[in-house]
């Protein structure tokens, strides 16, 4: 099975789930409202069963070579390490929190000197900190 | 009328405006000398930094910073072979060979002078034309809006990305997510999972930084690590003045391919789905194909950067013409503009012309100065900029993902915001990895609120009734247009899926 019909049986599968159980599950009716409020979120799924299946059915040669599986996992692993950070906030604080992320995602980005990864670790989060704190008065944890 | 003309440019001219469209045009231009940071990036950045502003300044500052970084991005093309910006590809071409022949300057001033002409000529196209389309907009029905929509759907799947179904599809995307919270005729909660927070639907901003700058900044730090994207770059030290001059009489040269590629660039900037890198190859391709020394081009020949910096930056300008008159963002760029209008409390479309008239001049006089101050930076600041391109991505990147972070946060006043952001972004890492372009997903989830506003009314005033249809003469013309749209476009993937494969190298 090649990708795209992997992604149109993908599509028009999650179609029907929306259709059948997440739409009915999700969106409230209630009586004497003249339009059904899940008229829009069901143009979707049909859209996504019709579109997937002929996907399936015809599969695309793609233009666009898509990035390497390894750099969107490493991607996807920083974003898990922002949604950790993110969590964070509300109980250590945005400073503790982003130094930490920073700890993490520098080594990420090819740095490996101790000293230039502490400062940057450090002087980023502090910086932007100051930023909205001080000169754009916006309140950060 | 004039009153609101005059007035709106009148306050264009203030002090604190001058300064932030400085500031906006440098950063612009700093962040687009940079290789691998974006507009996209750029303004992601940007807008957190506006809370403060009024909406004139703010709108100014953000155009400020997308007129900037199509310079900047001209800097790291030349220098590097290495676009800053994708619609700085096609400078590569001419702008490096030139450099390399030891004028980088030269090849710099080109793309500057360029680049100014044909930014400037197209915001006047703008402000000549928005209006009167605005007025023609606003005599359009739901019925005619809804199908107008539809149009832009199409031509947005069908040119954006490598196939119809797959743009499509995203499209489908973008209004599944968009009718997250409460349905806009009744107040009904949709796919709200008794989250409060999702009662207000997903934040724009918040949605835009996460799958169009959040999706790069991680994918650019993944291939920071890997070691990829270092270069030599051409010294700056120890020029020819003479060879790296450039008089009105070298511009005036290539006057007829300038003003060509002006054209293709503002005729592209307006229609939404294509953008600046696709205007930059066309005309580069066209003044190639039409030159009868085309042997020359691609070896550092200035009707190569003409062609490319002129087409390019004709766009920024007019790929506001259907934001501004139809509410529809052309590309990416514009797709940010629209979250910052909103967060400023503007709405894109012809409405604007009618509620907040002296405003949008202001923004018209904003664009014009700020193409001056472009050139006068550029001027300045381009042997500066040239260090920059040698910026460690061990800051650039972290920075850019912490500004993106931190702004989500304080764009949505708590935590969840980062969350839908970071939502954004893994959607926008596996729609990348699956082929699917991320555009029609935000264009679709931009303009959903609108679109299901207008069926909803059309659904009302019809009755349900196709035969209804038949007293809208206009919509009946835009659906045959986005049914041909749909033949056209789902014609050319037929015949390129039955074309033999590449052979690889």
């Amino acid at each position: 099975m090649t990708m795209d019909r992997f992604l149109g049986a993908a599509v028009a599968m999650f179609g029907l789930v929306l259709l059948f159980y997440l739409i009915p599950g999700n969106v409230m009716m209630f009586p004497g409202q003249p339009l059904d409020p899940s008229l829009f979120p069901r143009i979707s799924a049909w859209m996504l069963i019709l579109l997937g299946t002929a996907l399936v059915l015809s599969p695309q040669r793609a233009a666009v070579t898509p990035p390497p599986w390894r750099m969107t996992l490493t991607g996807l692993a920083i974003v898990a390490a922002i949604v950790a950070a993110a969590a964070g906030f509300s109980r250590f604080g945005f400073l503790p929190s982003t130094i930490a992320l920073m700890a993490v995602v520098v080594p990420a980005s090819n740095e490996s000197r101790p000293l230039p990864l502490l400062a940057i670790a450090l002087g980023l989060p502090v910086a932007i900190w100051a930023l909205f704190e001080f000169v754009l008065l916006r309140t950060l944890p | 009328m004039s009153d609101v003309l005059i007035g709106g440019l009148a306050d264009a001219f203030t002090l604190t405006n001058l300064f932030y469209i400085l500031v906006g045009v440098t950063l612009g231009q700093i962040v687009g000398a940079t290789p691998g940071l974006s507009i996209v990036m750029a303004l992601a950045i940007a807008v957190p930094l506006t809370f403060t502003l009024d909406p004139l300044t703010a709108i100014s500052f953000l155009i400020a910073v997308n007129k900037g970084g199509t310079v900047g991005g001209a800097v790291p093309a030349i220098l590097l072979n290495v676009p800053g910006t994708p619609e700085a590809a096609a400078t590569t071409l001419d702008g490096h060979p030139m450099a390399r022949k030891g004028q980088p300057l030269r090849a710099m001033r080109y793309a500057l002078y360029y680049s100014f002409a044909g930014d400037l000529s197209s915001d006047v196209v703008l402000i000549l034309v928005a209006a009167p389309l605005a007025v023609v907009a606003l005599k359009m029905g739901p019925v005619e809006t809804a199908c107008l929509m539809i149009f832009a759907f199409t031509i947005i799947a069908g040119l954006v990305g490598s196939s119809l179904i797959k743009g499509l599809i995203a499209t489908a995307l973008g209004f599944l997510f968009a009718s997250v919270g409460l349905e806009p005729g009744s107040g009904t909660p949709r796919f709200t999972f008794g989250m409060v927070e999702l009662f207000d639907g997903l934040n724009l901003t918040a949605v835009c930084i996460g799958a169009l700058a959040l999706t790069e900044i991680v994918l650019s730090t993944a291939t920071a690590r890997s070691g990829q994207g270092e270069n030599r770059r051409i010294s700056m030290k120890t020029l020819d003045r003479e060879a790296n001059r450039v008089t009105l009489r070298d511009l005036l040269a290539h006057k007829v391919i300038a003003i060509r590629s002006f054209l293709i660039g503002t005729a592209i900037g307006a229609i939404p789905g294509l953008g600046s890198t696709t205007a930059g190859f066309l005309s580069y391709s066209l003044t190639k194909q039409t030159a009868p020394d085309n042997h020359l081009l691609g070896q550092g020949d200035p009707r190569g950067i003409a062609s490319s910096e002129t087409a390019n930056s004709a766009v920024v300008g007019a790929n506001l013409i259907p934001l501004l008159t139809l509410g529809i963002p052309g590309n990416i760029a514009a797709a940010m503009l629209v979250s910052a209008f909103i967060m400023h409390g503007m709405q894109p479309g012809p409405l604007l012309f009618e509620e907040q008239g002296r405003l949008v001049y202001g923004m018209f006089g904003a664009m014009l100065i700020a193409n001056f101050i472009n050139l006068g930076v550029g001027q300045i600041g381009m042997r500066f900029w040239a260090f920059v391109t040698s910026a460690p991505n061990s800051v650039l990147f972290p920075g850019a993902m912490l500004m993106c972070i931190t702004g989500a946060y304080a764009i949505s006043g708590s935590v969840f915001g980062v969350y839908v952001m970071l939502a954004a972004c893994v959607l926008g890492l596996v729609m990348q990895q699956v082929g699917l372009s991320v555009i029609p997903f935000i264009v679709a989830f931009i303009l959903t609120p609108q679109l299901e506003q207008a069926l909803v009314q059309s659904l009302l005033i019809t009755g349900g009734d196709i035969g209804a249809l038949a007293g809208h003469p206009i919509a009946i013309v835009l659906l045959l247009l986005s049914a041909g749209m749909l033949f056209a476009f789902g014609h050319r993937n037929f015949k390129r899926m039955r074309a033999p494969a590449p052979e690889e190298a």
